[in-house]
């Protein structure tokens, strides 16, 4: 049985504009199954649905319709301390390391009282030993100096692993990192990624990744699962290597050929694929999301949505030229 | 010195620094200081107690005298008492009704303004409906009517003042709170918090009551001084019992009885209570400005030099 | 293509008591995009200020400093130029900025054509003139201007912000232009539009940059030569070939190493150590807490910058004869 599994979710949101109330799906029926100890990479830029379906799976945001279920049990349908339970096990590292941190409260404070709330250690000394050994663990070291510091006192790397260790220190089993090394210097990417990917591998914690940078997702394994989403819909699903090796879906060949390459030589063979712009959720084309923008698109592709369906076994694609 | 007191004369001390960082601060902080302490004074029985009334024209509004250091120095007001004693005797109530009203606006004003902005939905509705219907009613014009309604013996009940000047003085930071709470709900740092299992209330009255203390502290502040303006304002309109200790009381009597604003007599019978209560708005005003940087913990650390 | 531009010698700024950019000597070339990489707080930013003069007033620069601008056949000392003088003859009509788009540089209360329009007004410029040079920019960076110059900042998404700010900074037909992180916030399709146009612009209007970035990937991009700076220091200075495939500075090797390659499933690469402290340089090469080659005289004596090949300048012991 998978830790996650969130089947049929649609999330709608409504806006007003002046009089008229229009309202869009921002995840339009999408399925996402995690298994225990596995890592799964969410891949899509910004209006996919990706940091909503993310939220989901938290119960931060309520879905209009379709179930996530924590390991089995549908989490609706909980009583007090199933869901205490399952609240404790699912946690969130955002991805603005300034706004995700209290500004008022210092490093101690926002830890301590993790652990004062929920009552992890018997006594003071081994809730300060617990908080020491997290803070070590995200790369903190030595602890002591960080302790007494304010969130603006610290870089944008620091803060993050903050957040980090927020969410490590209730030993979670699952963990949404919600593109949460985007807003850092390139150079530092990489070092945040090995924090998490190390803390999770310690206690076998099943992660989330949510990113725009298909390149990050490389750390995880070539066998990471990972579901490319464009407008609210999972348009591709595949391990990462296969994904890779080969793109079916014109969007995912799209963001797989822009991705910047440190190479020079490689300038001069990336051409875009795409037409225009990504259109506003309120106004996406009927039939396939992508079929204002796509080189390949036909007549049929204008008026029909695809299904996502299997054409290898671990290989999904919704799309008409499949 | 153990922890807790570690911490107490560290803030102490942040807030000796952040005054003495202006002169008007420092000066606003000593005003201050010598009204809460002159105060006290009156209330531990430090200050001679006002003498008995003595009505006629040979001892109202006496020009200032040496007799009886240094009670005369003001000369005596519209009962024949001396006038300084009388403002000093003023000062203990003043402030108490003031500080009473701020408090109950600023506790009921932030209750429902987190309330209303973090739940949301019917309750928010409610409680907005109640806090427009508030806004929407002439503050002194109520206050007016409560105090004539009222009798007497209740007029000069601290608690009871308190109430009435703070009836509808809570909505406007109602508002000022539901809107700040509303847009704080959206932070990242508000969704850790779920997930990391804190209550509702918890978040609501540590997590985000914490992001807006220092507007929160400069709101009592400035509750004290728009209550001093509404209790000094209802005496001046004549609506309170003609006690000799309060300042508007005063200034109704110097321009009514005294004449004072076409003769030299009652003169300082009627600039020596204004200028009591200006002094204390000034200084109320700038402390006001000085807490929100007590509250700011980057100015906090560049004073304290907590580099660690 | 060999002649220079713009020359900075002995560029130093210090905040306060503590200097964030130290003897930076580089020269940008006539028709070339020449690169500035660091960490976030390394200097690159302070650099590009100080060459439009937009520093903040707690910023001093040393007095020895000099970036010499070439205008035809004169060589004039920017830094010497009074200050009105330089507002009217040489900021955004010889050297122009493109900042940040996350930043907020677009007045939020006033609407797009009201920007040119009050630029205008601050250079002599007529309005009818003014608005046709903007519909003609902006149509160059493929917008429709008969809508965009209509819109407020806020109706506009990042990469239609990110394109209206290049527009402003061409408007007085400048030939240096500054790109201060021009794709950050963007996503991966949109970014590759903005660098596909950058270098359609470049040709079209003969323009030089100068560009500013802490993500190597970019600069492999777009660059022709790249000077990596670390503590305020240029620590390399050659062709970007140079750079990418014969690196010399560890600093630049570890650059090079953290940023993934497509296609490699590996452990991230770490710089080791953390960013400096200003405040507390270490004596000697500032690298030192983070070089695996340290040295002794690493310790004692900060390396000069030196040409060891041609057209290749590296400040390191390790390539210096001692």
């Amino acid at each position: 049985m998978p830790l996650i599994e969130a089947k049929d979710i649609i999330v709608r949101f409504s806006i007003r504009r002046g009089w008229r109330r229009s309202s869009f799906n921002a995840v339009d029926n999408v399925d996402l199954e995690i298994e225990q100890g596995t890592i799964v990479g969410l891949l899509g830029e910004s209006g996919s649905g990706k940091t909503t379906l993310g939220k989901v799976t938290l119960d931060l945001i309520k879905p209009t319709k379709g179930v996530v279920k924590f390991m089995g049990k549908n989490i609706m349908e909980m009583n007090k301390e199933e869901y205490m339970r399952y609240r404790i096990n699912a946690q969130y590292i955002p991805q603005d390391p300034y706004a995700s941190l209290h500004p008022f409260k210092k490093v101690r404070d926002i830890l301590q009282e993790i652990v004062k709330y929920h009552r992890l250690a018997n006594n003071d000394k081994e809730a300060l030993e617990m908080i020491l050994d997290t803070m070590s663990k995200v790369g903190l070291n030595p602890p002591e100096k960080y302790f007494d510091k304010y969130p603006f006192q610290l870089s944008g790397g620091e803060r993050q692993r903050v957040s980090i260790a927020r969410a490590l220190i209730l030993k979670p089993m699952y963990i949404v990192a919600d593109e949460p090394v985007t807003m850092l210097d390139a150079s530092l990417k990489g070092a945040i990624v090995n924090t998490i990917k190390n803390a999770i591998a310690t206690i076998g914690i099943s992660l989330l990744f949510i990113t725009h940078e298909i390149t990050l997702l490389q750390y995880f394994g070539s066998q990471t699962n990972v579901l490319v989403m464009y407008l609210g819909k999972v348009v591709e699903q595949a391990p990462l290597k296969e994904l890779l090796h080969n793109p079916l879906h014109p969007y995912t060949q799209a963001l797989a050929s822009a991705i910047p390459v440190a190479d020079p030589k490689a300038r001069t063979t990336r051409k875009l694929l795409l037409r225009g712009a990504p259109p506003s959720p309120l106004n996406k084309p009927p039939g396939c999301v992508l079929s204002d923008r796509c080189p390949f698109a036909i007549e049929k592709c204008r008026r029909e949505q695809p299904i996502l369906k299997a054409i290898s076994p671990n290989h999904l694609i919704a799309c008409h030229l499949y | 010195m153990s922890e807790r007191d570690k911490v107490f004369t560290k803030q102490l001390k942040l807030v000796f620094k952040v005054f003495s960082r202006s002169p008007t601060y420092m000066f606003s902080f000593v005003i201050l200081l010598i009204y809460v302490v002159t105060a006290i004074a009156v209330i531990l029985g430090l200050v001679p107690p006002l003498p008995p009334y003595r009505g006629g024209w040979e001892y109202m509004y006496q020009p200032p005298s040496w007799k009886d250091f240094p009670w005369y120095m003001l000369g005596t007001e519209y009962t024949g008492r001396p006038l300084l004693l009388a403002i000093i005797h003023g000062i203990p109530k003043t402030l108490s009704v003031a500080f009473l009203a701020a408090l109950i606006t600023v506790t009921v004003g932030t209750i429902i303004g987190l309330v209303a902005g973090y739940i949301g939905g019917l309750v928010d509705e409610a409680l907005s409906l109640v806090i427009n219907v508030a806004l929407t009613i002439p503050t002194y014009l109520l206050a007016l009517i409560l105090v004539v309604i009222l009798p007497p013996e209740l007029k000069g009940n601290v608690v009871i003042m308190a109430a009435v000047l703070s009836i509808t003085a809570w909505a406007s930071l109602a508002r000022a709170i539901r809107a700040q709470t509303l847009a704080l709900k959206r932070r990242e740092f508000i969704d850790v918090a779920k997930t990391i299992g804190f209550r509702q209330l918890k978040i609501m009255f540590d997590d985000i009551l914490r992001f807006m203390a220092p507007f929160i502290a400069m709101n009592l502040v400035l509750s004290s001084a728009s209550a001093i303006y509404g209790y000094t304002g209802l005496a001046f309109l004549g609506l309170m019992p003609m006690t000799p200790d309060n300042w508007g009381v005063q200034i109704y009597m110097a321009i009514r009885g005294g004449g004072a604003l076409y003769s030299d007599k009652a003169i300082l019978a009627l600039w020596a209570p204004i200028i009591t209560i200006v002094l204390l708005q000034y200084s109320l005003i700038n402390i006001a400005k000085a807490m929100e940087e007590i509250f700011n913990p980057a100015l906090r650390v560049y004073l304290l030099g907590e580099e660690s | 293509m060999s002649e220079v531009l713009l020359s900075t010698k002995n560029l130093s700024v210090s905040y306060y008591n503590t200097k964030v950019v130290s003897n930076a000597s580089f020269n940008i070339y006539k028709g070339e995009t020449y690169a500035l990489v660091g960490e976030s707080g390394c200097g690159k930013s302070t650099i590009a200020s100080s060459i439009m003069r937009t520093l903040p007033e707690i910023a001093h620069i040393n007095p020895d400093s000099q970036i010499v601008y070439h205008m035809g056949a004169s060589a004039i000392d920017l830094l010497k130029v009074p200050e009105n003088e330089f507002s009217r003859r040489f900021r955004w009509k010889e050297i122009a900025m493109v900042p940040q788009g996350a930043l907020n540089a677009l007045n939020p209360t006033i609407r797009i054509r009201d920007h040119f329009i009050e630029t205008a007004k601050a250079h002599d410029l007529e309005k009818e003139e003014a608005l046709e040079r903007a519909w003609k920019l902006l149509e160059a960076v493929k917008l429709d201007p008969q809508r965009v110059l209509n819109l407020y900042p806020i109706e506009m998404s990042g990469g239609m912000k990110q394109r209206v700010l290049i527009t402003m900074a061409l408007f007085l037909n400048p030939k240096l232009v500054l790109l201060d992180e021009p794709t950050t916030a963007l996503d991966v399709l949109t970014q590759r539009e903005i660098l596909i146009l950058l270098g359609e612009l470049k040709a079209k209007y003969s323009l030089t940059y100068m560009l500013i970035t802490h993500d190597i990937a970019l600069v492999a991009d777009l660059a022709d030569r790249v000077a990596v700076i670390y503590a305020g220091r240029i620590v390399e200075d050659s062709s970007v070939d140079n750079i990418f495939y014969d690196p010399k500075h560890p600093y630049t090797i570890g650059l090079l190493r953290a940023v993934p390659k497509l296609g490699e499933f590996k452990e991230p690469e770490v710089i080791p150590g953390s960013t400096p402290d200003y405040k507390r340089l270490p004596p000697g090469c500032k690298f030192i807490p983070r070089c695996p080659f340290a040295m002794d005289i690493c310790r004692k004596e900060e390396p000069p910058l030196v040409e060891i090949d041609k057209g290749h300048f590296v400040a390191c012991w390790l390539y210096m004869k001692r």
